[in-house]
């Protein structure tokens, strides 16, 4: 099997499972929601209409749709040879397509920010309650994980010094990456804190319900972590095999692993059913 | 241990939360040594301004329920249980009362107690 084969047969993965399976648990989570929970018995779950529920959920639909198709597009011109060049097909035409591919999440995203904004504004209670118990973050997450973060990056970090026999100059690949990796560390950090201490956006949910959404946003953080870690120290050993042609089915998979880690964490630990809906009812 | 403060009380927030945390104290709820939330996180779970919650926990460190041990955050003071006992408040209306019946003993004016009492205050707090 050719590496272009292999690129098609790993991109092909890379439409289904992000233009169409993925979006499809999310589509039924969320007609479960609209079925079990609606508006005449949950109405604080719906701020502004379940219509713009139904709406946004219509648009989540069509732009995977598009997405899927234009991923099927893009795969018969690599198969006819437009798009691809001497080199083979481009590393980054995996990257684009996934940041297209990633447009309806931000939507939901943004749809989600908005209707807690709005839940917020129109929540009625006058009493606000708050656990007298620091918020940390060895509370949610064991410290093997965080570990393995670590050891991760110094294997990396181990392996391109290896690779550049020990000898650290100004235009070190490992030294840059090193930089971009610590950037990316200091940004996960950061982002746990402002998840553990900030504030709840969802002004309904429980302090435990919170807990457990927060841990397991850390968790994915972990793992994406280690998986940037994993994915830079192989882009070095194809760096210096000169294996570069199967970069483009690197980077696929491990931007296929990213999602698995993130959403296929989040709908797979915390399933709809467990999730307490009675806090949205109606006094 | 939950603590809930009413955002449409008479009662000021900080007060609200300055007598939650004695009543969770003396209730046993929590021990001297347990560690409190930061300011920030605080004042975000109860929607408060961050100046409101850092004035109960000076009140609070003022009377020595609780202790700040820098970088390490905030704990519940060992002697917390007899101290929250300690009413500042109550102690200073019995004092004034005692000086102020004196001064009306021996004859002097309220508006000149008033005059005195805020040129005494100015000299001590050097306003």
């Amino acid at each position: 099997m050719t590496e272009l084969t292999l690129f098609m047969v790993v991109f092909s993965l890379q439409i289904i499972l992000l233009s169409a399976y993925f979006p499809s648990r999310i589509l039924a989570r969320a007609r479960y929601i609209h079925q079990n929970y609606p508006a005449s018995t949950h109405p604080r779950l719906y701020p502004q209409s379940p219509k713009a529920f139904s709406r946004t959920m219509t648009l989540y639909f069509w732009v995977n749709a598009a997405n899927f198709v234009l991923g099927w597009v893009i795969l018969y011109f690599i198969y006819t040879g437009d798009l691809v060049g001497a080199k083979g097909v481009h590393p980054m035409l995996p990257w684009g397509y996934f940041m297209l591919q990633m447009i309806p999440s931000q939507l939901l995203e943004w749809f989600g920010f908005r209707m807690t904004k709005l839940m917020k504004q129109q929540d009625p209670r006058t009493f606000k309650s708050a656990q007298l118990k620091p918020r940390r973050l060895i509370d949610h997450v064991s410290p093997m994980l965080l570990a393995a973060v670590v050891l991760s990056f110094v294997g990396f970090v181990f392996l391109g010094l290896f690779l550049e026999d020990f000898e650290i100059t100004s235009n070190s690949k490992t030294l840059f990456m090193s930089g971009i990796m610590l950037l990316g560390f200091t940004f996960f950090l950061l982002l746990s804190q402002w998840l553990i201490k900030g504030k709840n956006k969802d002004p309904y949910q429980t302090a435990d319900a919170r807990q457990k959404n927060v841990q397991l946003v850390i968790h994915s953080f972990c793992y994406t972590l280690i998986a940037c870690c994993v994915f830079m120290a192989l882009t070095l050993l194809v760096d210096a095999y000169e294996l570069k042609t199967v970069m483009p089915i690197m980077m696929s998979l491990f931007l296929q692993l990213l999602v698995i880690i993130s959403m296929g964490l989040m709908l797979n630990k915390c399933r709809v059913e467990n999730i307490d809906f009675d806090v949205y009812r109606a006094d | 241990m939950e603590i809930i403060i009413d955002i449409e009380s008479a009662t000021p927030l900080f007060s609200q939360l300055v007598m939650q945390i004695k009543q969770a104290v003396e209730g046993g709820h929590i021990e001297p040594g347990d560690p409190l939330p930061s300011i920030r996180q605080l004042a975000n779970d109860l929607d408060m301004n961050n100046k409101t919650v850092a004035k109960a926990y000076r009140l609070l460190e003022r009377d020595s329920v609780i202790q700040t041990k820098g970088y390490r955050g905030t704990f519940i003071h060992p002697d917390a249980k007899s101290n929250c006992k300690v009413d500042l408040n109550a102690w200073v209306h019995k004092e004034l009362t005692q000086t102020i019946r004196s001064f009306k003993a021996a004859g002097v004016t309220d508006s000149e107690i008033r005059i005195a009492f805020a040129d005494v205050l100015n000299q001590i707090t050097g306003a």
